[in-house]
C-alpha cells in the first residue's frame, strides 16, 4: 500500500543515507538548512524553488545529492548560513573497490502515460552514460502502479528484454504492479516483493459506454501468446500469467526442494486460483509459489538478499529524471485539460460573436490556448496520442486549420 | 468518550484477568484442572477431553467466552499434569476487565517513569471526519505532548526526527475506532484507506511511535486502518468488517469484474501483511466475498484456517465453520440473517482474538491501560487531539452548509448563486456575472480547503474553473455587443 503509498519523507530519509555512500559535487560557501514537520533538519544549498517545493542539493563532507522536497513536508528554511572555510570542490565521486553499484528506478502511476517506455530509456540512459567506475552492476526496477496500456507494456518489455537485460542485471521491486504493470515486470528474471505487494490481475478490457469489456477473440489469443514468450524470457511457467490474465483453474505442488510444479486443473496439494477468479498474488504467496524471490522492505534488505555484501546507491540522476517526467506528466494532464475546455468556450464564443473583430478576437484566443496545449505535449510527449486521437499531430493541425477557417 | 480531560484514578483491585494466555476454567471430577507444559515453557490449564496418538484434545475457556476445544500436538509438549491445579488458582484470560474506576491510590503511588497514553476516539465518517489533515495534527500534537522525538543522527551531519528509543514502549498513541466509510463505497473504502494509511506507516515503522487500535466499530474503509497496527483490542461489542460484498460487483462483463475483484484483493492483503497478520488475507477474504468458506480450529492455541467446507469428520474434529458460500442452500435468508450471518464474515471481538486479530477485549480506559501491560504505572495524558478532529469535522459540516449540491438542501452559497439573474441594463448584467464569479470562486476555494475528502482528483475544482470561464466569455461577448 502504501502501496500507494509510501510516505514521502521515508523516501528521503533513505536517499539522504544512501546519498552517504557516494561522493561528489559542488561545495557551498553559504548553506541552507531546511527542518522538516517530523523533526528531519536537512542541510545544503537550495538549487530552485517550484510552487513551495525546493530542489537541495544536500552536501555531506565531500558527498552531494539533490533531493526535491515537498512543500507540505516543510517546517522552516534557514537560508544561507555562513559556512566559514569551505571551498568548491570538483565532482570526485568515489565508490568503495568491490561495492555492489546498485541504481534504483521507480515506475509509478499509469503504464503508458507515468511508466513510459521512452522515459524508461532516458533513465537507463543516464545510466549508461555514467564514468565506468559509477555504473550500476544491478538496475533495480521500484513499481507502485495499478496499470495501464497493453501497447504500452510491449514497448517496456522489448525494451528490458533487448537492452537492459543483456547489459545489466535487472530487477523489479514490487510495491504494487497490476495488470499491464505485472506484465511488463514479468520479463525480468528476479522478482522481489514489498511485504504489502501484490502482483496479478492482467485482463485487458475496454471501456465501454455501458460498462467494460474483457478482451476477447483474435486480439486476446495474441495478448495470451506474447505473455507467454514473456514467461519464457522472465523464466516462469506460462500457466501462472495465464492464471492473471483469463479464468482458468491454477494449481501447484511445492516439492521438497522448494521447486513449484504447475497444473491447469485442480489436481496440485496448493489451489492457487480457481476457475471462477483471477489470479493476484499478495507477497507472500508470490514467494511460497516462486514468482518473487523474497519479501525485502527496505532498500538494505534488498542488496543483502541480492547478494551484496558490500554495496552503494548510485545513478540517483536516473529515477530524479523519472520523478520529473512523472510530475511534468501529471501537470500537463491537469493543464491540457483545462486548456481543451477553454478553446471550446473561445470556439463557441467566436462561432456566435456578434462581430467579426470578435470573431478574429476569440479565434485569437483560441489558437494561444492550442499552442499552449501544443507546448504542454512537447513536455510531456507520454501524452501524444497516435492519429488522430487528441493531441495527436493530426489533431493539432485540424484545430489549427479549423480555427483558420472560422477566422475567415 | 472525550479523552482531552481524562485522567484516570484507578487502580485495578478486582482483576478477573491477567495476562492474554487462556484460562483454565473447566475442571476434572475432582475439581481439579489439568495442565499441559510445553517445550517453550508456556503453560496451559484446563480439561483433558481426549488424547490420541499425535494430540492432546484440551477444552479450556477464553475469559467469559464459550468453552474452546483445541487440539495441542504432541510434539509440542513437554509433559502432561493430570488433575495439577485447582481452578481458582490461575487466573489468566484474554477479557481485561476493571471494577474500580475511582481509586487515587494508584495514582498516588505512580513513579515519574509512567507509562503515558494518547487516547483520541475516531468517530464519525471515515474518510471524511476522519482524514489526511487532522490525522497529521494529531500526530504532531502526539509528538508536542510527548515531547519525545530525539534526532537520529544518519552518518554525515543529516539528521532524522525519530521517538525516544527509551520510551517507546511508554508512550503509547491508543485510537478508538468508532467509524465507518461512507457506505456506497463499500470495500473501496481501501482506496481512502490507502491515503491514509502511509500517515500511520510513518509513524510507526520510520519513527518508532508505538500505535494501538481499539476497536468499537470499524467499517468498510475504517476496517483497513488497524491491520496496521501489531497490537489491536476490540471491545465487547467491537465489529470490524464491510458493509457490501464484493460479489455484487458490476462493471458489465463478469471477467473484468474478477481482474478488478482480484487487485483489490492484492491491495487490502498488503494491509494484513503489513502488519504481521499471515492468516489476514483468509479473513478478510472471507469478510469481503460471500462466496469464500472459511473454517478454523485451533492447535496449540493458534488458529488454523481452512477455506473450503470442512467434511463431517473434519468438523467433529474441531473445524468451526465461519462463514459458508452464501450459495443456494447456504444462502442466508433475511430473519435467518438478523441472527445468524454467515455468508460473510464480520469480526466480533470473540472471534478477532481467536483468529489472532485482536489481542484482548477491553471496555473501559483502565482495562486498555492494563491489556497494554502498564498496570498501575500509567497516566491518560491531556491533549488536542480530539479537538483536532471535532474542528475539522466541524468545518467539514459548515463547509457543506455552503456548497452542498443536495438538491433537497442546497448550500447557501448555490442558493445565492442560483437567485441571481442575468439581465437588465449591460451594467446590471455585468454586475450579476461577477457576483457569480464571485460565488464560485468562493466555492472553489472551500473545496480546494477540503480537496483530500470532496475533491482529490480536482475535477470539481476543474469544473468550477470553467463555469467561471464561461460567464467571462459570456460577458465578453455581451461587451463585443454592446460595442456594435
Amino acid at each position: 500500500m502504501r502501496s500507494l503509498f509510501r510516505s514521502l519523507r521515508s523516501l528521503l530519509t533513505v536517499a539522504v543515507a544512501m546519498a552517504l555512500m557516494l561522493t561528489a559535487a559542488p561545495g557551498a560557501l553559504a548553506k541552507d538548512v531546511v527542518h522538516l514537520k517530523d523533526g528531519t533538519v536537512l542541510e545544503g544549498t537550495i538549487k530552485r524553488e517550484v510552487g513551495g517545493a525546493i530542489f537541495l542539493v544536500i552536501k555531506i563532507g565531500d558527498l552531494t545529492h539533490e533531493k526535491i522536497i515537498p512543500a507540505d513536508e516543510i517546517k522552516s528554511i534557514e537560508r544561507d548560513i555562513a559556512v566559514p572555510g569551505e571551498e568548491p570542490t570538483a565532482e570526485t565521486p568515489v565508490i568503495p573497490a568491490g561495492a555492489t553499484k546498485i541504481a534504483f528506478i521507480t515506475l509509478e502511476e499509469m503504464v503508458g502515460p507515468f511508466f513510459n517506455a521512452k522515459a524508461m530509456e532516458h533513465s537507463v540512459g543516464l545510466l549508461d552514460e555514467l564514468p565506468e567506475e559509477q555504473r550500476p552492476d544491478i538496475i533495480v526496477f521500484q513499481i507502485n502502479s495499478g496499470g495501464g496500456a497493453l501497447i504500452e507494456q510491449h514497448r517496456i518489455i522489448e525494451y528490458l528484454r533487448d537492452e537492459v537485460k543483456p547489459r545489466y542485471r535487472a530487477v523489479a521491486w514490487i510495491d504494487s504492479a497490476i495488470s499491464a504493470a505485472a506484465m511488463s515486470a514479468w520479463v525480468l528474471d528476479e522478482i522481489y516483493m514489498m511485504k504489502q505487494g501484490n502482483i496479478g490481475a492482467c485482463t485487458g478490457f475496454r471501456n465501454l459506454a455501458g460498462g467494460t469489456e474483457a478482451m476477447e477473440g483474435v486480439e486476446l489469443e495474441r495478448e495470451l501468446m506474447w505473455m507467454e514468450q514473456v514467461s519464457g524470457w522472465g523464466k516462469r511457467d506460462p500457466y501462472v500469467m495465464r492464471a492473471m490474465q483469463v479464468y482458468m483453474t491454477l494449481s501447484a505442488d511445492i516439492e521438497e526442494d522448494g521447486d513449484v510444479v504447475w497444473y491447469d486443473d485442480d489436481s496440485g496439494e496448493y489451489m492457487v486460483s480457481p476457475q471462477d477468479q483471477i489470479l493476484t498474488f499478495h507477497s507472500h504467496d508470490a514467494v511460497k509459489f516462486g514468482v518473487a524471490e523474497a519479501v525485502v522492505d527496505t532498500k538494505e534488505e534488498l542488496a543483502r538478499a541480492l547478494g551484496c555484501e558490500e554495496w552503494v546507491e548510485v545513478g540517483f540522476e536516473a529515477d530524479e529524471y523519472q520523478q520529473e517526467f512523472r510530475e511534468n506528466v501529471g501537470r500537463a494532464q491537469v493543464k491540457l485539460n483545462e486548456l481543451g475546455n477553454k478553446l471550446q468556450l473561445a470556439v463557441s464564443a467566436a462561432q456566435g460573436a456578434p462581430s467579426a473583430d470578435e470573431r478574429n478576437r476569440q479565434v485569437g484566443v483560441a489558437r494561444r490556448y492550442l499552442r499552449e496545449m501544443k507546448g504542454w505535449v512537447n513536455r510531456a510527449p507520454s501524452l501524444e496520442n497516435p492519429d488522430p486521437w487528441p493531441y495527436s499531430p493530426s489533431w493539432f493541425r485540424d484545430i489549427d486549420r479549423q480555427l483558420r477557417d472560422l477566422a475567415r | 468518550m472525550s479523552a482531552c480531560n481524562v485522567r484516570v484514578l484507578v487502580v485495578l483491585l478486582a482483576l478477573f484477568t491477567l495476562s492474554l494466555a487462556p484460562q483454565a476454567f473447566a475442571s476434572s471430577e475432582d475439581g481439579n484442572l489439568d495442565r499441559l507444559i510445553f517445550l517453550n515453557g508456556r503453560v496451559v490449564d484446563g480439561e483433558l477431553l481426549e488424547e490420541t496418538a499425535t494430540e492432546y484434545v484440551f477444552r479450556v475457556h477464553y475469559g467469559n467466552m464459550p468453552p474452546v476445544e483445541t487440539r495441542y500436538r504432541k510434539t509440542e509438549v513437554l509433559e502432561l499434569q493430570l488433575d495439577a491445579v485447582a481452578p481458582a488458582e490461575d487466573g489468566d484470560a484474554i477479557r481485561i476487565l476493571d471494577n474500580d474506576d475511582d481509586n487515587d491510590d494508584a495514582r498516588k503511588e505512580r513513579n515519574p517513569n509512567a507509562a503515558l497514553i494518547y487516547l483520541v476516539e475516531l468517530e464519525g465518517s471515515f474518510g471524511s471526519d476522519i482524514s489526511d489533515t487532522p490525522l497529521r495534527e494529531m500526530f504532531e500534537d502526539v509528538d508536542r505532548v510527548f515531547g519525545d522525538i530525539v534526532s537520529q543522527p544518519l552518518g554525515g551531519g543529516a539528521m532524522t526526527g525519530v521517538v525516544d528509543p527509551a520510551k517507546r514502549d511508554k508512550h503509547i498513541v491508543v485510537i478508538k475506532l468508532n467509524c465507518e466509510a461512507d457506505p456506497r463505497l463499500g470495500f473501496d473504502g481501501i482506496f481512502r484507506a490507502e491515503q491514509l494509511g502511509p500517515i500511520i506507516e510513518e509513524q510507526t515503522q520510520t519513527k518508532g511511535r508505538r500505535i494501538v487500535f481499539w476497536i468499537d466499530r470499524a467499517f468498510d474503509g475504517a476496517a483497513f486502518l488497524p491491520w496496521l497496527s501489531r497490537e489491536i483490542y476490540f471491545t465487547t461489542d467491537g465489529a470490524m468488517g464491510f458493509s457490501q460484498d464484493l460479489e455484487d460487483f458490476d462493471s458489465g462483463d463478469d471477467m473484468v469484474d474478477e481482474k478488478l475483484i482480484s487487485a483489490r484483493f492484492g491491495h487490502a492483503h498488503g494491509f494484513a501483511l503489513d502488519g504481521g497478520y499471515v492468516l489476514g488475507p483468509e479473513i478478510i477474504n472471507a469478510m469481503a466475498r460471500r462466496s469464500y468458506w472459511l473454517a478454523y480450529r485451533m492447535v496449540g492455541g493458534e488458529p488454523e484456517l481452512m477455506q473450503r467446507k470442512p467434511t463431517a469428520d473434519e468438523q467433529r474434529a474441531g473445524w468451526v465453520v465461519l462463514t459458508d458460500s452464501g450459495d443456494g442452500e447456504y444462502k442466508d435468508e433475511e430473519l435467518e440473517a438478523v441472527r445468524n450471518f454467515n455468508d460473510r464474515l464480520i469480526l466480533g471481538s470473540d472471534l478477532a482474538y481467536k483468529l489472532g486479530v485482536s489481542k484482548g477485549i477491553c471496555d473501559s480506559e483502565a482495562d486498555i491501560a492494563h491489556a497494554l501491560r502498564v498496570h498501575r504505572n500509567y497516566e491518560f495524558v491531556d491533549h488536542r487531539g480530539q479537538r483536532i478532529f471535532e474542528e475539522w469535522s466541524d468545518s467539514i459540516e459548515n463547509a457543506l452548509r455552503q456548497i452542498s449540491q443536495s438538491q433537497q438542501t442546497p448550500g447557501m452559497l448555490w442558493e445565492e448563486f442560483n437567485r441571481i439573474r442575468v439581465d437588465g441594463s449591460y451594467n446590471d448584467r455585468k454586475r450579476a456575472r461577477g457576483r457569480q464569479m464571485n460565488i464560485l470562486r468562493q466555492i472553489r476555494s472551500i473545496v480546494k480547503r477540503f480537496e483530500e475528502v470532496w475533491d482529490p482528483s480536482g475535477n470539481f475544482q476543474s469544473n468550477l474553473s470553467l463555469q467561471i470561464e464561461q460567464i467571462k466569455k459570456a460577458q465578453e461577448l455581451d461587451k463585443a455587443a454592446q460595442r456594435r
